[in-house]
């Protein structure tokens, strides 16, 4: 139960994010909640809260609202993720588990060569 | 003393020979699993001996083995003044023990806590610019073919639309069932105490040796998960296009002792039967657990 409840609350904030990256503005609570017509306003202000939480969202008070703006675009993020991932060579890197290491040019030749003769 | 002596011995024989042709050796590729049973065995027993030593110099008049020695430091440390016996070489034994001991553990937990808040910061990213198409799969907007397992409680499989886009099915199954294989066999955990001596005691070989090696002997153990599901040529195909497909920097080439990828082409390329494993590992186990047993109760 609880964790279908999580897992429904992470959809929702990716939701809340996809629609703070779409556009260049800051947007209120109430601006965000349009887009989300089956759930309510207190919902969508958890959401925000929680993602203010994280670190992914910065929130301002615009006249008597909070509004609320990504900290960094999407592909900022994603960018961030795939360094971590690439970088095979910094122990930063040890949390995760690559399918394969990247090789260089080099390396991809001997290999394609090697690969060649074998199947001839 | 001589069995401190000897301990010492045995433990810079696991360390220094055995390891290198464990390492050198052609048959735990082979035999993976085999191999890193053995590695864990050959830890343990330097372990053990490294503490054994410096045990059997707590007591080594009272008694001369270090089992003898455990059993006379129990009851003197709960006498009613522990420890009062011990003399200089005593003391400095139960301390190098000690220290041995507290160190494997401090270093295994210290990396352990900093992984988890590593992937947990990944996974909490992941969670947001992620696409979960089902099970534990995410899909990520990436340009680069690229796939890699985040261990850890909810751990995810993330695969690049680069890599969806640009393999075939069935090579994208093999790389997930790969990948599956590590989430399954719980390989974080199997490698997290060589990644830590790896990490941590650089400038021994030993730990080089095993940390690199246990690496490399885990990818092969998913790659053979990978084929019993999948099939050899979807693997193999899959690996082969990450070669051809990939245009990194360089920067990003240079990984810990280079790539392996070759030679998990070259593995998947020449047929070997994946049997038998089972025994092999059983036997060098058991052998080397024996040695373990032997370093406690007969000094």
């Amino acid at each position: 139960m609880k964790r279908g409840r999580m897992g429904q609350m992470g959809d929702l904030e990716r939701a809340v994010m996809n629609k703070l990256w779409a556009t260049d503005e800051a947007l209120s609570v109430r601006q965000i909640a349009e887009g989300f017509p089956d759930h309510a306003y207190t919902t969508i202000l958890t959401v925000c809260d929680r993602l203010t939480k994280k670190n992914f969202v910065t929130r301002r008070l615009e006249g008597r609202s909070h509004v609320y703006r990504p900290r960094a675009s999407q592909e900022e993020y994603v960018a961030h993720l795939m360094d971590v991932a690439l970088d095979g060579s910094s122990d930063r890197a040890a949390a995760l588990v690559r399918f394969a290491n990247v090789v260089d040019d080099d390396e991809a030749a001997i290999l394609r060569a090697a690969l060649r003769r074998r199947s001839k | 003393m001589i069995t401190a002596v000897a301990l010492t011995g045995l433990a810079l024989l696991a360390a220094g020979p055995a390891s290198s042709s464990l390492a050198h050796g052609d048959w735990t590729r082979r035999y993976p699993r085999a191999g890193v049973a053995t590695w864990f065995s050959l830890a343990i027993l330097i372990l053990t001996s490294l503490v054994g030593a410096g045990l059997s110099l707590t007591s080594e008049s009272a008694a001369p083995t270090a089992s003898g020695a455990i059993g006379s430091l129990m009851s003197s440390l709960s006498g009613p003044r522990p420890l009062a016996h011990l003399d200089f070489v005593g003391a400095v034994g139960l301390s190098i023990a000690f220290n041995v001991l507290a160190a494997s553990f401090v270093i295994v937990l210290l990396t352990a806590l900093r992984l988890r808040s590593e992937r947990a910061h990944h996974r909490r990213i992941l969670a947001v610019v992620g696409q979960h198409v089902e099970g534990r799969t995410v899909l990520v907007e990436y340009p680069e073919p690229l796939a890699y397992f985040v261990p850890g409680h909810g751990g995810r499989i993330v695969m690049s639309t680069g890599m969806t886009q640009s393999f075939d099915i069935d090579e994208v199954a093999a790389v997930l069932a790969h990948e599956e294989g590590h989430r399954r066999g719980h390989h974080s955990s199997l490698v997290l105490p060589f990644h830590s001596l790896g990490v941590h005691f650089r400038w021994l070989p030993f730990a080089r040796h095993a940390s690199g090696c246990v690496a490399e002997l885990i990818e092969f153990v998913a790659d053979d998960r990978a084929i019993q599901t999948s099939g050899r040529e979807s693997l193999l195909r899959a690996l082969l296009a990450m070669v051809t497909t990939t245009t990194a920097a360089p920067s990003c080439a240079l990984g810990v002792g280079g790539s392996k990828i070759g030679d998990r082409i070259e593995r998947l390329s020449s047929p070997t039967p994946v049997r038998h494993w089972q025994l092999t590992s059983q036997l060098g186990v058991l052998g080397i657990a024996a040695l373990c047993a032997g370093v406690l109760w007969c000094g």
